[in-house]
């Protein structure tokens, strides 16, 4: 499986979010979107999921130009997870999670099947949101609902996996968790992964390639030893990158504020100054 | 564990269209045996199952059968058609009397009476007239809600406007064409059943069986639940937001047009009808609440058209419309909507 875009460009509300965008993304890697904020990441997630089509450019799926595709072959290939999710009315974990299920009924199929249970079994034991299956949405804690919505996305067994922050609001040790159940069953199903993510440490030691971008254009595409340790990436950003060497050939990112060190001193005259 | 619950909720289900099904069907025995005219409950039951009767009581009985049975129909059809809007608008205080629905299928109706008063006499005309209405009004409410920036409180804001404008411009046009209808026109402001000819059941049931036939059809209440979710979340499962939207607000203005072009604005019952539903079934999953709201619904509304009927013949002024009594009931619901959701 393989997703290229090609020369691809959108505007929103006439202001360019992408400019001639042209990268691939391979089956089996974890290929992660960074930039900052209004950096084009989450429209270029919308565009491999056909949310939203390209002014200009083409997006190939295994060679075949996504319009091609009809919208119940689009379901079944593609999940893309939206971070936020409305909770108006009541509804179970496992109603959500059951929804995920839908592209693989039968046209006039009402009820799930025993199958649809058993995936969602499985998938929420790896996910360790089992005890939350009769819990309702609006009683989880963020965290938890960040693992719930990645349920509901593997879920659907999808061949492209894109996930927007899917780690933005977990504590430091179901970051590592969720990274690893998302990592292991890419290179398990050998599916195409695109995650866009702002936490840089976490970047540098989960994906297989980082695509930089900055004002919807692509700044710097490698792995994340050259990423990281280019100064395109200080750049664009503002800020200073430190790399550090774990693990042999494991390289951990550390962003750094972009001033001189801040001195308890310098800090408290700041204050005195104010007031 | 996802199996337990998987079973848990099948049988809550079950259990709960059960026990509505029971209490439905003691309210409509309830509901016959209730009238102003005191033919012993014996009686009513032996003509029921046709065991014997006179001709005098044959009459009141299938007065009262008629009247319950309208209570019956109403309460579904406002019922499913709250349940639609609710999900369509992804709001819990909607319903077809609040988003002005219902006012404008009765302006509709209204100014057509103007043009000629025979026309109540032809249902499947006047229901084909108030569905315009609260197709049209439908659309306003969703157009103004959009401008106003198209938030959860604006539709409801736009709704009572829409509302509170169209039943104005139904009274007056009520008032103008009042000498000429058979029955004092405040019962099709109000709503009531006390009027309602057994010939008239047939086009409620029809337009009910017609609304829930596409419904079905469509594969609604699974897109609903999905909707709940944001409309591309939806367009992601492989459905057509545009298909599911048009259809389930075209199935809502069929349902609340059909019942105000009979028996008048009933409101609130759209509204309170599904909320319990979900309160009772500890979901929103619209394949289960549809279901159980058409059970709630007509419940609702034969309770409240008892209650109606007893005040009536309490006070022996005459007949009090079904609609203030859902108002009286259903408005205090709305205010305990209203705190719940503004604390959160």
């Amino acid at each position: 499986m393989k997703v290229r875009l090609e020369k691809v460009v959108f505007n929103y509300d006439a202001v360019r979010v992408l400019d001639n965008v042209s990268v691939e993304f391979e089956g089996g890697r974890v290929s992660c979107l960074i930039g900052p904020n209004g950096s084009g990441k989450t429209t270029t997630l919308k565009l491999i999921a056909s949310l939203i089509e390209p002014v200009e450019g083409v997006v190939y799926i295994d060679g075949k130009d996504l319009r091609t595709y009809s919208a119940s072959e689009i379901a079944k290939l593609f999940s893309y997870s939206d971070p936020h999710l409305p909770k108006t009315l009541p509804m179970r974990v496992i109603d959500f999670i059951l929804t995920s299920r839908y592209p693989f009924h039968r046209v006039f199929q009402y009820f799930e099947s025993r199958e649809d249970i058993e995936v969602i079994e499985t998938v929420a034991r790896e996910l360790g949101v089992e005890h939350l299956l009769d819990r309702k949405l609006e009683q989880l804690s963020s965290g938890e609902l960040q693992r719930v919505v990645l349920a509901a996305s593997l879920a659907r067994k999808p061949r492209i996996l894109l996930l927007d922050e899917p780690s933005a609001f977990l504590d430091v040790r179901y970051r590592f968790e969720i990274m690893d159940i998302v990592k292991k069953y890419t290179e398990k199903y050998s599916v195409v992964t695109v995650v866009a993510m702002h936490d840089l440490y976490l970047a540098s030691l989960y994906c297989d390639k980082v695509i930089l971008l900055s004002k919807g254009k692509i700044v710097a595409l490698g792995n994340p030893q050259e990423i990281f340790s280019s100064s395109s990436i200080e750049e664009v950003y503002g800020v200073r990158v430190e790399t550090l060497r774990v693990d042999g050939s494991l390289v951990a990112a550390i962003p750094l504020p972009p001033h001189e060190k801040v001195s308890p001193d310098s800090l408290s005259q700041q204050n005195l100054k104010d007031s | 564990m996802a199996h337990q619950i998987a079973r848990a909720t099948r049988l809550r289900f079950f259990t709960l269209s059960i026990l509505l099904t029971f209490m439905l069907l003691t309210l409509i025995a309830v509901s016959v045996s209730i009238g102003a005219s005191m033919i012993p409950i014996d009686k009513v039951f032996l003509c029921l199952l046709r065991v014997e009767c006179d001709e005098s009581a044959r009459l009141i009985v299938e007065l009262r059968v008629a009247r319950t049975l309208a209570a019956l129909l109403t309460g579904g059809m406002l019922a499913v058609s709250g349940v639609l809007v609710q999900g369509i608008s992804r709001n819990p205080l909607a319903d077809p009397f609040i988003l002005g629905v219902s006012s404008t299928a009765l302006a509709a109706l209204s100014a057509f009476l103007l043009l000629d008063p025979t026309l109540i006499a032809y249902r499947q005309l006047s229901i084909l007239i108030a569905f315009a209405g609260a197709l049209l009004g439908y659309f306003l409410t969703t157009s103004i809600s959009l401008l106003a920036g198209g938030t959860g409180f604006s539709l409801i804001l736009s709704g009572i406007a829409v509302s509170a404008l169209f039943s104005g411009v139904s009274h007056v046009l009520l008032f103008l064409v009042q000498d000429k209808l058979r029955h004092p026109y405040v019962f099709l402001l109000m709503g009531s059943t006390s009027r309602v000819l057994p010939q008239d059941l047939v086009y409620l049931a029809i337009s009910l069986v017609l609304s829930v036939a596409i419904v079905f059809a469509f594969n609604i209440p699974k897109a609903l639940n999905a909707y709940l979710f944001g409309e591309s979340y939806l367009a992601q499962l492989g459905y057509r937001v545009r298909i599911v939207a048009t259809v389930s607000a075209f199935v809502a203005s069929l349902l609340a047009g059909s019942s105000v072009a009979v028996v008048g604005i009933v409101g609130f019952i759209g509204l309170a009808a599904p909320h319990i539903t979900r309160i009772i079934l500890r979901t929103s999953d619209h394949r289960a609440t549809i279901v159980l709201s058409l059970l709630t619904g007509s419940s609702l509304a034969i309770l409240s058209d008892i209650v109606a009927r007893l005040v009536s013949i309490a006070s022996a002024r005459g007949e009090i419309p079904l609609g203030v009594v859902t108002s009286v009931i259903g408005a205090p619901f709305l205010a305990y909507l209203v705190i719940k959701g503004g604390k959160k």
